[in-house]
């Protein structure tokens, strides 16, 4: 997988962790949208996460872990 | 001491129930183990690959969690604290299995009679079934070659969903490179999913 800038900037790599978990207000999100859209190789990455997390979202149900009320 | 009904046991939090525990209810200990044994043999699972082991672990690390009960302080969740011993007895167990040394018993080519075994498939599924399964396989392959590094972090948060904050307890790790590692831990399980399905575009 190609480096790119979530590896060495911790700001950009809080926003990709906020953006995935739904956690950006709209403002946020369209900014950060606006990011990737100039940026080839973070937008490849953040599309692959998002998709690897959907997958392991899919996983987790499959083997039905237990809830836990915490 | 007050009297506490199992059913009021039952509702309360892991951290109530390591306070009764810790104040002589053996009963809360028992409800501990129920909610978490299941979730800790599928969360051990991804270290081992082994179905005997983790079931060694799970019992080893709620032997620990009984017996070390009146070190666990309410700072900490108890999650996060079971977790921590759990991994650090899987990595031990992979630290021994590594030291043992390896035997493999190899078919006889001068023994007509020692030829691989015939078993019935008993495990014929419908096609959507069958490509759930398949889905799930590639999954759980995909799962097992990320490195350690990733694939620790990405079970703590996608499969086991704990927080930021408690892998980073648990990982020890600072809460930067704990993100950094899921995402990217995501990322290379979707390129190792794709290239199931696509392989002429591995790329390097």
């Amino acid at each position: 997988m190609k480096p790119n800038a979530f590896d060495s900037d911790s700001i950009l790599t809080d926003f990709l962790t906020d953006y995935l978990d739904g956690n950006l207000n709209r403002a946020e999100q369209q900014s950060f949208e606006e990011y990737l859209s100039e940026n080839e190789d973070e937008r490849v990455f953040a599309r692959k996460a998002m998709k690897g997390k959907k997958a392991l979202a899919r996983f987790a149900d499959k083997i039905n872990v237990p809830s836990v009320t915490a | 001491m007050q009297a506490v009904s199992k059913a009021e046991l039952n509702k309360m939090s892991d951290e109530d129930l390591m306070e009764k525990f810790q104040s002589g209810y053996e009963e809360a200990f028992n409800i501990l183990v129920n909610r978490y044994q299941d979730r800790l043999h599928n969360f051990l699972y991804r270290y081992t690959h082994d179905h005997q082991d983790c079931e060694d672990l799970v019992q080893e690390t709620f032997f620990r969690v009984f017996r070390s009960r009146h070190s666990y302080e309410r700072i900490a969740k108890f999650s996060t604290w079971m977790y921590t011993i759990a991994i650090n007895l899987a990595k031990s167990l992979y630290k021994k299995k590594k030291r043992m040394t390896k035997v493999t018993i190899h078919k006889d080519p001068d023994d007509s009679e020692d030829r691989p075994m015939k078993l019935e498939d008993t495990g014929i599924l419908p096609d959507d079934s069958l490509h759930e399964k398949m889905c799930m396989d590639q999954l759980e392959e995909a799962l097992e070659k990320l490195s350690d590094d990733f694939r620790e972090v990405v079970v703590l948060r996608d499969i086991q969903q704990l927080s930021y904050e408690e892998i980073s307890e648990i990982a020890d790790l600072p809460m930067g490179t704990v993100k950094s590692r899921i995402n990217r831990g995501r990322a290379q399980l979707q390129e190792l999913l794709e290239n199931y399905v696509y392989p002429e575009t591995i790329s390097a």
